[in-house]
């Protein structure tokens, strides 16, 4: 399975953004400041945008989820139950792993933001997508929240998932990192030597770079790791 | 049309102009072809179409229940394509200036806000309905029958938890009652002559609705 991105254009109002390159199976990390274009770039992956010019290739890509920002927008049931069937879920399992049991009757804005970006993550999390783009899945969540669905997160090896985010403490492992820049999106490569190239890395991670103790990943074990390398 | 005063006192006349007869509808749609870009105004050509339908069937039914259905239709139609240009029109600011102007800094400011607030929860509300377009397609549902309720609840959430942010900002910058604005308008000469145009096509809704009236009581009085 892959994507192929070539010498695509995407134009949103007066922003334009430029992007290159291919996508194969693993996790992928797409970083980038606030308004950078994560979120464009994202809806035209998932052929959402239109494209100004190029084309996107989606080899062997039979289903494909894209999760936005905000979770209240992708909320379709009446009750938190319906809203783990309109996901194609059982709601017995979802509810076990979102910590929100015996509120299936409710409705989903019962609850607050942070609890239903973890239901919507935890339903997404339970389907197999080929392709599966994650626009800023760590918003709204405290930071035990962020660790669980980094680990869980890791475990999708035969899929390609791609993440956008400006996060910068809590990352899960990732197979390549490509960052957008001006409105170009770089790719930056496989870890260790990537985090080398990452000019959007995390303070922390830059200051081990600059101290010849390159973590092999960016997961916060990792980096711990490194951290504790002597 | 760039003078907000005269865009909505034109609106509002031509609205009345469309409503009382056939002929008026006739010269507010050549008024429209004349002074507006057209088409341009359409900017979401499903709502329109969805609008006029729903319109049609209302008609359709007036046309078998007393014969008025064609005249309905007809006349409602173009007061939508009124409301879609004047709505098309709309800059941020407009019905601020207008409020202050028309009825001063204390309730004309008052309604000039509430009158800014619903034009931007209408623009959210189209966002939001296709954000909830994008959340069934991404779900392989589709908007149906069906989602009719969900869809409905959750854009009357959206709007709710909306109003409610902007309830708390207004309160916490001190906001009351009322409010200081120098009200501003560019006046173009074509402005002025749609303006005055509007006149005529009044004047030709109205005088066949008179003669109704007239010939309505001669009628009346010869039958008493």
């Amino acid at each position: 399975m892959k994507i192929v991105l070539d010498r695509v254009n995407v134009m949103r109002d007066n922003f334009s953004l430029t992007a290159h390159g291919e996508f194969s199976d693993g996790v992928h990390l797409v970083s980038g400041a606030v308004g950078s274009g994560k979120s464009t770039l994202a809806l035209a992956i998932a052929n959402v945008l239109p494209l100004e010019s190029g084309s996107i290739s989606r080899c062997g890509i039979e289903s494909m989820m894209l999760s936005l920002q905000f979770p209240e927008y992708q909320v379709t049931g009446l009750t938190l139950a319906d809203e783990c069937f309109s996901w194609g879920c059982e709601p017995a399992e979802i509810f076990l792993s979102s910590e929100i049991q015996g509120k299936e009757h409710q409705s989903p804005f019962t609850l607050s933001r942070g609890e239903l970006k973890q239901l919507h993550l935890s339903c997404v999390l339970n389907k197999h997508y080929d392709l599966l783009l994650l626009d800023e899945l760590f918003s709204s969540m405290d930071c035990e929240k962020k660790q669980k669905f980094c680990s869980r997160l890791s475990q999708r090896t035969k899929s390609i998932t791609i993440i956008f985010t400006h996060e910068q403490a809590i990352l899960p492992k990732v197979d390549r990192i490509w960052e957008i820049i001006d409105g170009v999106l770089h790719d930056r490569g496989v870890p260790p030597a990537a985090i080398e190239r990452w000019c959007g890395a995390p303070p922390f991670i830059k200051k081990l770079v600059a101290s010849g103790k390159t973590p092999r990943n960016i997961s916060l074990n990792e980096v711990l790791e490194a951290a504790c390398r002597t | 049309m760039q003078d907000v005063r005269i865009r909505i006192g034109a609106g509002t006349l031509l609205c009345c102009a469309a409503f009382v007869s056939l002929y008026g509808a006739a010269a507010v749609f050549l008024w429209l072809l004349i002074f507006t870009p057209r088409l341009q105004s359409l900017r979401r050509l499903r709502l329109v179409i969805g609008t006029v339908v729903m319109i049609g069937i209302i008609s359709l039914l007036l046309q078998v229940i007393n014969g008025s259905g064609f005249s309905y239709f007809i006349r409602v139609t173009v007061i939508i394509l009124i409301g879609l240009w004047v709505a098309g029109e709309y800059q941020p600011g407009d019905f601020l200036n207008l409020g202050v102007w028309l009825l001063g800094t204390g309730i004309g400011f008052d309604l000039g806000l509430v009158a800014e607030m619903g034009m931007q929860s209408f623009a959210s509300l189209l966002d939001d309905l296709d954000r909830i377009r994008l959340a069934y397609s991404l779900k392989r549902a589709g908007l149906n029958i069906k989602s009719v309720i969900p869809t409905g609840t959750l854009l009357l959430h959206l709007e709710l938890a909306r109003a409610q942010d902007n309830a708390e900002l207004l309160a916490v910058r001190g906001y009351r009652c009322g409010g200081q604005l120098t009200p501003g308008f560019t006046t173009s000469v074509l402005d002025v002559i749609a303006g005055l145009s509007v006149i005529v096509v009044l004047l030709i809704a109205v005088f066949p609705f008179v003669n109704f009236l007239y010939f309505d009581s001669e009628l009346l009085r010869g039958l008493l």
